[in-house]
């Protein structure tokens, strides 16, 4: 967790490190702040967190991936504080022998991160400021995912 | 007994605080612990806090049901959580 831009090519570069000989697939997302929603200009993004118990709910999550797929690195970075828009805030990236492992977890991780992550999330709008609510379908996604086997994409 | 009570995000805007210190019984419940607040912030405010869309965690694990606390713990109240 970090207040600072990220890079995507540094993040890979680390991940296939750690990974070892055996990675045989990298997937990566990265979530942005949005410019428009709704037809509403978005300025900004302002992300609250819980010191210790937001890293304990990514750890989680990231510890549920692993255990369910048989994956060689997982590399999680979330920003906090306020974001510009069009700024990146969130990068997953899953390493495995094989890429559907590494699709699902990825997915898999985004998911929950979406519902479990303890963080708050405020649209900073040319019409004022907004705490943004899960959405149902955040929630379906990742129920989801209960009872689904194990190393198979869901859609 | 000193408990320390935290408020996150929207609730935090609304109550215009971010943390209390209270001074509570010793194994004090959830019912005293709402006492407690009410009296501090009022009941208009408190019923915010123990609304059905927001979870309570002591010492950072969310706990849904009855729950004691002891000297030193960490309440915090969490509204609806939007990571990713």
């Amino acid at each position: 967790m970090q207040q600072e831009d990220f890079s995507l090519a540094e993040e890979y570069e680390k991940c296939c490190v750690a990974a070892g000989p055996e990675c045989g697939a990298v997937a990566t997302f990265t979530g942005l702040v949005r410019q428009f929603e709704a037809s509403t200009a978005v300025s900004g993004l302002h992300l609250e967190h819980y010191p210790g118990m937001t890293e304990k709910s990514m750890g989680n999550i990231v510890a549920k991936a692993r255990n369910r797929w048989s994956l060689q690195h997982v590399r999680v970075v979330h920003r906090i504080g306020v974001l510009e828009a069009g700024s990146q805030i969130v990068l997953v990236i899953v390493a495995s022998s094989h890429r559907p492992d590494a699709f699902a977890a990825c997915e898999y991780i985004m998911d929950f991160l979406k519902t479990e992550a303890v963080f708050w999330k405020k649209e900073i709008r040319s019409d004022g400021e907004i705490w943004i609510k899960s959405t149902s379908n955040d929630y379906k996604r990742r129920d989801d995912w209960v009872g689904e086997p194990s190393a198979t994409l869901k859609r | 007994m000193k408990v320390n009570v935290l408020f996150f995000a929207s609730l935090k805007e609304d109550l215009g605080c971010a943390e209390i210190e209270l001074q509570l019984s010793e194994l004090a419940s959830r019912a005293d612990l709402i006492d407690c607040l009410t009296n501090e912030l009022g009941s208009d405010r408190v019923a915010s806090l123990f609304a059905e869309n927001v979870s309570i965690a002591i010492n950072q694990s969310i706990e849904k049901g009855e729950f004691t606390l002891q000297s030193g713990d960490e309440v915090a109240f969490l509204p609806p959580i939007t990571g990713g």
